[in-house]
């Protein structure tokens, strides 16, 4: 009995242990990212998993809003979150702007739809921004 | 519907709804547009779970072209919902379409029997 309750007990250690707090606290990390969450996500895209970024049908959809060959984690370097990375690679395809002056504008400090407003002055740059996050997670939440 | 030239100006009411939803597209009098053409569609096409499906958009689209961007990031989320769902809406807006176009001409008669649409000569 002893030993069968013992046994139990160490099974219980080596799930807990696969099953580590740090590796719920970035998977939740990752969702509350894609923008369907109560907050912001602070963790930058440079500390997310490298699976994640990697994700293949994460980068297959990327791939069909950003030019041929484009480094994704180069250009996902510096948003604060996967989902606003997503958004605006959703903006720069959806509205026709260079990826790179939509992310020079967001980098600098700009909200999403400042840089379209910056960019793109002829449309509303706050619809096009909701319609863009509204995508990006619905990406983030087939991914 | 009445015939198959009441779906074809459904299909078009369809297609100038989406292209007012599609991304790219949004500007000042977009809402305004939404609301003229749901309005429309409404009072034309007679199939009722049209009829919902355009009331619903109309709804839907008052919210997701208000004015003020929420500044919290829960209301920006429920937004972005609001925008899935209308692109939801319109996609169940032309399979019904196609559903009624297949049925043929009379099929809107046996629609509304199916229904029980009898509002407009009262129940016998």
């Amino acid at each position: 009995m002893n030993t069968r309750f013992l046994a139990l007990c160490l099974s219980l250690a080596s799930l807990l242990a696969v099953a580590s707090p740090n590796a719920h606290a970035q998977r939740f990390g990752d969702v509350l990212g894609s923008g369907w969450s109560m907050q912001q996500q602070s963790t930058p895209i440079a500390a997310l998993p490298a699976e994640r970024a990697g994700d293949p049908k994460l980068a297959g959809t990327l791939a069909k809003l950003l030019p041929v060959g484009t480094d994704l984690r180069a250009e996902a370097s510096g948003f604060r979150t996967l989902g606003d990375f997503v958004a605006a690679a959703h903006v720069s395809n959806n509205l026709a702007i260079p990826f790179a002056h939509l992310k020079a504008k967001i980098i600098k400090g700009d909200s999403l739809g400042e840089a379209i407003q910056a960019l793109r002055p002829d449309t509303d740059a706050q619809i096009e921004a909701r319609k863009a996050r509204a995508m990006a997670a619905d990406d983030l939440a087939r991914v | 519907m009445d015939n198959y030239l009441e779906i074809g100006e459904a299909r078009s009411l369809h297609r100038d709804l989406e292209r007012l939803f599609a991304p790219g597209k949004s500007d000042a009098s977009t809402l305004e547009q939404v609301k003229r053409l749901c309005e429309s569609g409404m009072q034309t096409i007679e199939d009722p779970y049209c009829q919902g499906v355009l009331r619903a958009i109309e709804q839907h689209a008052v919210h997701f072209f208000a004015a003020e961007d929420p500044g919290h990031p829960a209301e920006r989320t429920a937004l972005g919902r609001v925008y899935l769902l209308i692109l939801s809406l319109l996609a169940a807006f032309d399979a019904r379409l196609e559903e009624l176009e297949a049925l043929g001409p009379l099929a809107p008669f046996r629609e509304r029997a199916d229904h029980g649409l009898t509002h407009r000569f009262g129940a016998y």
